[in-house]
């Protein structure tokens, strides 16, 4: 008799090697390239523009807020 | 001697469980998408408290004691300020707070709150003194002059920091996954690290920095994350009926929490990523305060530092490096099994935690020989 452990259905398994290829291979290959100064770089430029257009259109449009509410109150 | 005749090729094929496995998913699946489509109340921070002080969106909670338990040492659960406390309150049976009330201790907790217009402006400092503030309140509620103090995440970086400035009050400092050394090799040191990256340009943009910014980037930290959690969910669907609605009720309470995020402080997130992540300012000791420098040389108080084995968010040596640093000889760090909230409210980390969290204190009481 053997004491060997019988393997699960194949269905289990594939479920489980699938699990097992997205949480070890394929994380570490994504976390290196999101990880990559030549994915990160234009990333953050983009941002950091996007934000500060933002902020001016923000700014702008408290300015234009201010003048309405004072000539309301003129 | 294996046997390998049709039965054995049916059985590896799954032909006598997939039916019955498929059924049971099913009706896995169909249970969590009434229970979220009716929207069924998740019992989350179950443990019965008050407020005793207010300050900004910020509130100090005092968890009612558990009746008929002999009074241990006060502690006070300082989360991260961007999310929100009840992950150390997640549910009946998963809960921190339940654990030390039920070990006798007098628990209070901070709620930093939905960021608001009180909060413009506040730096780290800010923080850090607000957190000071609301000790001085635990302190006098509790009529003493010490108290345990534990930060969780980012709460425990605040902490340290105020033991590192004035530490009168902190009898012992347990630090939980909290992040001291920020150049690490994690995914959130490199991106707020990447060059031209500028956080007083997203404030600025934002102000208080939103969730719907801030999710998405937590949720990539582990970029293959949501996949996995999809088939693991389906794989566990497959649970006999009682074993279900307690796995179901815990997961949507997790979600829950997952995705109760609040905003980030405009100028705590300046700091944050300005002065910490970026210039690893804290670790360096280059971080200065209006009284001086914060140097962790100055943490004088016994400091118990838990880390995370499989952490993606304070990898471990970004908790336990600079735990060398502290000069009092009690001073403790062990490395638990699971995940940055795994080994908050996992099975096998918890086991371990939540006894670890009561021996400490024990063996520190207030008014013992530390």
């Amino acid at each position: 008799m053997s004491d060997a452990k019988p393997k699960p259905p194949l269905p289990d398994e594939l479920l489980d090697r699938g699990i097992g290829l997205l949480e070890g291979p394929a994380n570490r290959l994504a976390e290196r390239l999101l990880s990559s100064t030549i994915v990160l770089a234009p990333l953050s430029v983009t941002m950091s523009l996007a934000m500060r257009v933002a902020a001016l259109l923000r700014g702008a449009s408290r300015r234009t807020e201010q003048h309405t509410d004072e000539r309301r109150q003129k | 001697m294996s046997t390998f005749g049709p039965s054995e090729l049916l059985r590896r094929a799954g032909a006598f469980t997939a039916i019955p496995q498929a059924l049971a998913r099913m009706n896995g699946a169909m249970t969590l998408a009434r229970l979220t489509l009716e929207k069924t109340p998740v019992p989350v921070a179950p443990s019965p408290a008050v407020v005793l002080v207010n300050e900004g969106a910020a509130r100090l909670l005092r968890y009612d004691p558990m009746p008929g338990v002999a009074p241990r040492d006060p502690i006070v659960l300082c989360p991260s300020l961007i999310n929100r406390l009840y992950v150390l309150d997640l549910k009946e049976g998963i809960s921190v707070v339940e654990a030390l009330r039920k070990a006798g201790h007098r628990v209070y907790g901070v709620d930093w709150g939905e960021p608001g217009v009180a909060e413009r402006g506040v730096s780290f400092e800010g923080f850090v003194l607000r957190l000071s503030r609301l000790l001085d309140a635990a302190c006098a509620d509790a009529k003493t002059d010490q108290l345990h103090l534990l930060g969780h995440c980012l709460g425990g970086t605040m902490a340290t920091a105020l033991a590192a400035t004035n530490d009168a009050r902190i009898k012992t400092l347990i630090n939980l996954t909290a992040p001291l050394s920020f150049h690490d090799d994690g995914l959130l040191s490199k991106w707020t690290r990447a060059p031209f990256f500028d956080a007083e340009a997203v404030a600025a943009a934002l102000g208080h920095v939103p969730p719907w910014l801030t999710q998405p980037a937590f949720q990539i930290l582990k970029p293959m994350g949501q996949p996995a959690k999809a088939l693991r969910l389906f794989q566990a669907l497959d649970k006999p009926a009682g074993e279900l609605d307690s796995f179901l009720e815990t997961f949507r309470c997790l979600e829950t929490w997952i995705n109760d995020n609040v905003s980030i402080p405009d100028r705590f997130f300046v700091d944050l990523v300005g002065k910490l992540y970026r210039k690893d300012a804290l670790a360096k000791g280059e971080l200065c305060f209006e009284g001086g420098a914060v140097s962790l040389d100055r943490v004088r108080v016994p400091v118990f530092t838990i880390a995370a084995a499989e952490d993606h968010i304070v990898p471990p040596a970004s908790a336990t490096d600079v735990a060398k640093r502290f000069t009092n000889p009690a001073c403790k760090v062990e490395v638990l099994p699971g995940g940055h909230i795994g080994v908050v409210v996992g099975g096998l980390g918890r086991k371990r935690l939540w006894p670890a969290l009561i021996a400490w204190m024990e063996q520190h009481k207030i008014g013992g020989v530390a």
